[in-house]
């Protein structure tokens, strides 16, 4: 009997979901023709997920240019066949109702006007008006007054054509990704300890490890995937254990065996007091130490970020500083010595019991640890400082850079670590870990690019943060952003970022797929492809690198930032843009385009244009190399590939561009052809010398820092006018700002509005009951949110969580644009406000 | 929590494919039996195997995937469930269709 198209489906689906858990459904053995000729009707090709930076695989089901199905993929080493329920609803993010098909201006009477309404332009005419502002800005005031911010969300080719435009194109450092909201602090302290970026394990030791400590990450709702096989391993290995430490109570603490909430900031107290008991009770390995590490100690008193008027910044010492001092083992020991469990408890508010059950777990050399975090950790006014803390921990154990014993830095974005950081869009920051400070490194750049000398600018441009305060000020007066909704995610909104936004000398691009927020406060629209609309790379949080084909094409005119970035780059003669002496090295550059010297230079236009194929001999579109004529997304990989097999800084060697295209993504350093699992551990990184067994070769003697650093208390704590802590984040449904998730009606339904979680008695003393409207008030702005006393997020007293994903109500008005001194990373998770009935 | 009102919904027809996901329930232990028996009181679910480790591979189907998407949200409410996980999702609906469900201004 012929077998209905419904049952095939149903018989696909229910295979999958077993093959996840290697089960088999012998009742599933169809007729296997039919079954293979329903199959084939759909295209099938693997893309990474397009949200968080777990970096799932799925397999993507292509009908008439339609995604038509999507399925986990089975094959990934990531999510081995799972999906969470973002990932479950993906490809509907690319059909929201209000997706921009064509470049919007600000318009009246047929001309640009700032104060005018969004009208519908032409790419040329839109290209037009910018290339003409940021000529005015660059001949009035040089580079500096132009400035780019960027996304961990860009694809690699996207980031690096962006860095390439802006660092040696304009000559201008003042590109910075969201990244800078997210992942600074780790970067910060990736290099403070080890002298390279990224984490030295891998999910892997989410299988391999006897506990897990989760520092300020809901990994339940924001890495599930990762969540789903920690709960695997806790609920099939004997003795494994989950401690969980937050602020507030959230899911995971539904598997935790010992669940703290603790006050925040006082992360250090704890951190320094499990420190501490491992040396006042010798568990250290004093071997390790020996051999692998050494102490320094830390600035103190670095002020908070601010501008340098603010009276915090005033009243700081060291505002700022962060050079390393070396000090002895006995110097570091005696600084953690005030950190006692007396100490920590009463500064914490976590009982004693728990706080000396997870030093003991620490201190047993025994038991294998992954200790992960997120945004707990890096959203911090001393972010640096409080990774490296917990970095003090696993050293003075040796508990790293092994199966099981891991520190591992978690990402938010999809390319957190592939495009934001190996890339190098931060203003700071040069491919493979490169700086522009470095004379060696820019030369090198330079190099690779086949400029001259000097074309990039050797000071750090404005990070993210200043990007607000400089359009406000009117120093940056040409600004793009791209594939990011800063309006609605930079703290401090009112005070800080419409201001600059709107300031009548700025001109304000933004590059989205959808009206946002950032949007609606442009001058400027461009209409964006998104995900598998275009060919695309990402890098997740396990240093794999993963890369996809493009699947359907954009709607209407909607471009890939990859497209407007070399296209808008045909707009500059280098004479416009380079003074004299830098042309005069090479003057046959003078009348070139900038689109020749950084797109047409041999390496970018090396691949010609060709047929996209995969091993199925299916054909995919490529928007770009059919308008460029040439494989631009090849040609930048491999242009930019040479930093990490060629440039000064040793271990980012990335897999080649059509291995990638063969793998479900490698992690790097990748070596003659094989990945690597553990960096710095001999017999899994082959970068480590031999007979070195574990050799940190981030720094030139092999050595890691342990570094002290004491706790300081956050910028802003409650007091009588505002008493009461409010920390921000994420929920499961949406995804950040919510641009996309929002625009999945499933998913809107599912959390249509930000809520503000309080504990029930909070609520009554602030004469708020569930359901009802409260006020959240701050020195900076006001909204008001749904009440929610019993859902997913119960808080302490003296504390209320809000979600930022809802644009409707923007809790970044709320927020203080405090940052940690040394990373430059905002604290979006401790400031005070009051609550009032609304 | 139980559910406590039986799930009216509507099936689509055998020639027809509305939204079809496969998933996979992880019920707390002990829980896999009162968790199979509500799954299989439950319209628009079937279920197709369980493992030593209480996992129960389900397909959910309806005439749209917001009617698979209230699916997922009572099994996650039913007694007993630790989590779900979607794997595998089809869906012939017509995305325009949804277009009024979605975020707006306002």
């Amino acid at each position: 009997m012929a077998i209905t198209r419904r049952a095939f489906v149903k018989a696909s689906a229910a295979t999958a979901a077993a093959a996840s858990i290697n089960m088999s459904l012998p009742s599933m053995a169809q007729d296997v023709e039919e079954f293979a000729s329903f199959n084939n009707s759909i295209r099938w090709d693997k893309a990474p997920c397009r949200f968080c930076g777990v970096g799932c695989s799925v397999m993507v089901g292509t009908k008439d240019n339609r995604i038509v199905a999507t399925q986990a993929d089975p094959k990934s080493e990531v999510n081995k066949g799972i999906n969470c329920i973002k990932g479950y609803f993906l490809s509907k993010i690319m059909y929201g109702q209000d997706r921009l098909q064509t470049p919007l201006l600000r318009m009246k009477n047929g001309a640009f006007d700032k104060e005018g309404d969004f009208t519908p332009v032409s790419w040329d005419a839109a290209f037009d008006i910018m290339a003409k502002k940021w000529k005015q800005a660059l001949k009035k005031k040089g580079p500096t007054s132009v400035g780019m911010f960027g996304s961990g969300q860009w694809t690699i080719f996207e980031g690096y054509a962006a860095s390439k435009l802006m660092k040696a194109g304009f000559r201008s450092n003042n590109i910075d990704p969201n990244a800078r909201h997210c992942m600074a602090s780790a970067v910060g302290a990736f290099m403070r300890a080890f002298g390279s970026d990224e984490p030295m394990g891998c999910y892997d030791d989410l299988e391999h490890a006897d506990a897990f400590v989760l520092w300020g990450s809901n990994m339940a709702e924001m890495h599930p995937i990762l969540w789903t096989r920690i709960t695997d391993t806790r609920l099939s290995k004997p003795d494994s254990e989950v401690h969980v430490l937050s602020t507030y109570q959230h899911r995971c603490f539904d598997l935790a065996d010992n669940g703290m909430v603790f006050t925040p900031q006082t992360d250090m107290v704890i951190l320094n007091y499990i420190a501490n008991y491992i040396i006042q009770n010798k568990a250290y390995d004093q071997t390790f130490i020996d051999k692998h590490v050494h102490f320094k100690k830390t600035p103190t008193d670095i002020g908070y970020g601010l501008r340098p008027e603010h009276p915090l910044e005033v009243k700081a010492k060291n505002s700022g500083k962060g050079k390393l001092s070396g000090i002895t083992f006995e110097e570091y020991a005696k600084g953690l010595e005030s950190y006692t469990l007396e100490y920590a408890s009463k500064m914490s508010t976590v009982p004693k019991d728990q706080l000396l059950r997870l030093a003991k777990l620490y201190a047993d050399p025994k038991k294998k640890i992954t200790s992960l975090w997120t945004m707990g950790f890096n959203q911090h006014t001393r972010g640096v400082w409080t990774n490296g803390l917990l970095y003090n921990i696993h050293l003075l154990m040796g508990k790293i850079s092994e199966p099981g014993n891991s520190p591992f830095s978690l990402t938010g974005q999809p390319s957190a670590c592939g495009t934001a950081r190996e890339v190098g869009t931060f203003s700071h920051r040069l491919p493979a870990d490169l700086v522009v400070k470095k004379k060696e490194h820019r030369d090198f750049a330079e190099k690779v690019w086949k400029l001259p000398t000097g074309t990039i600018p050797a000071k750090p441009g404005y990070h993210a943060v200043q990007h607000n305060r400089k359009l406000k000020d009117g120093v940056i007066n040409a600004y793009w952003s791209m594939c990011n909704n800063n309006v609605q995610a930079a703290a401090n909104m009112n005070e800080e970022t419409l201001p600059g936004y709107r300031n009548p000398e700025n001109f304000i691009v933004v590059s989205d797929p959808y009206p946002t927020v950032s949007a609606m406060a442009a001058d400027l629209i461009l209409p964006t492809a998104m995900w598998t609309e275009k060919e695309g790379a990402y890098g997740n949080a396990e240093r794999r690198t993963q890369i996809w084909r493009q699947q359907v094409t954009a709607p209407g005119e909607a471009k890939s930032d990859l497209w407007q970035l070399m296209e808008f780059s045909k707009r500059f003669k280098v004479s416009e843009v380079w003074p004299d002496e830098l042309i005069n090295q090479d003057p046959k550059l003078k009348n070139k385009t900038l689109y020749e010297v950084l797109f047409r230079n041999g390496h970018v236009d090396k691949y010609p244009a060709q047929k996209v194929t995969d091993d199925d001999n299916n054909v995919y579109d490529n928007v770009e190399m059919d308008h460029f004529g040439f494989y631009a997304q090849k040609g930048l990989f491999e242009e930019y590939r040479l930093f990490g097999t060629t440039g000064p800084k040793k271990g980012h060697n990335l897999a080649s561009f059509d291995q990638l295209h063969k793998k479900r993504g490698m992690r790097w350093p990748v070596i003659n052809g094989k990945e690597t699992k553990w960096r710095y551990r001999e017999g899994h990184d082959p970068l480590v010398p031999v007979g070195k067994d574990l050799f940190f070769y981030g720094h030139a003697d092999g050595k890691a820092n342990i570094i002290f650093a004491p706790y300081e208390p956050a910028a802003e704590m409650p007091d009588q006018e505002f008493d009461t802590w409010l920390c921000t984040g994420r929920v499961l449904e949406h995804w950040h700002s919510g641009t996309m998730t929002q625009r999945v009606p499933e998913l809107y339904k599912a959390m249509p509005d930000a809520q503000v979680f309080m504990h029930p008695k909070d609520a009554e003393k602030h004469g708020v009951k569930r359901g009802e409207m409260a006020k959240i008030i701050s020195r900076r702005g006001e909204i008001s949110a749904l009440v929610e006393t019993r859902g997913r997020n119960k808080p302490p007293q003296g504390l209320v969580f809000v979600p930022w994903f809802d644009a409707r109500r923007l809790i970044n008005k709320v927020t203080l644009d405090a940052t940690d001194p040394l990373s430059k990373q905002t604290d979006y998770k401790k400031c005070a406000v009051r609550i009032e009935k609304a | 929590m139980k559910c406590e009102e039986p799930l009216k919904r509507e099936e689509p027809g055998e020639d027809q494919v509305g939204c079809v996901v496969g998933a996979v329930v992880q019920a707390q232990a002990g829980y896999a039996k009162a968790v199979r028996q509500q799954l299989d009181n439950s319209p628009g679910i079937d279920v197709f195997g369980e493992d030593e480790k209480e996992r129960l591979v389900i397909t959910m189907e309806g005439p749209s995937s917001r009617a698979v998407m209230q699916l997922t949200e009572d099994i996650q409410n039913f007694e007993g469930v630790l989590s779900l996980t979607p794997v595998y999702q089809h869906s012939e609906e017509n995305q325009q269709s949804d277009e009024t469900g979605g975020w707006k201004w306002r």
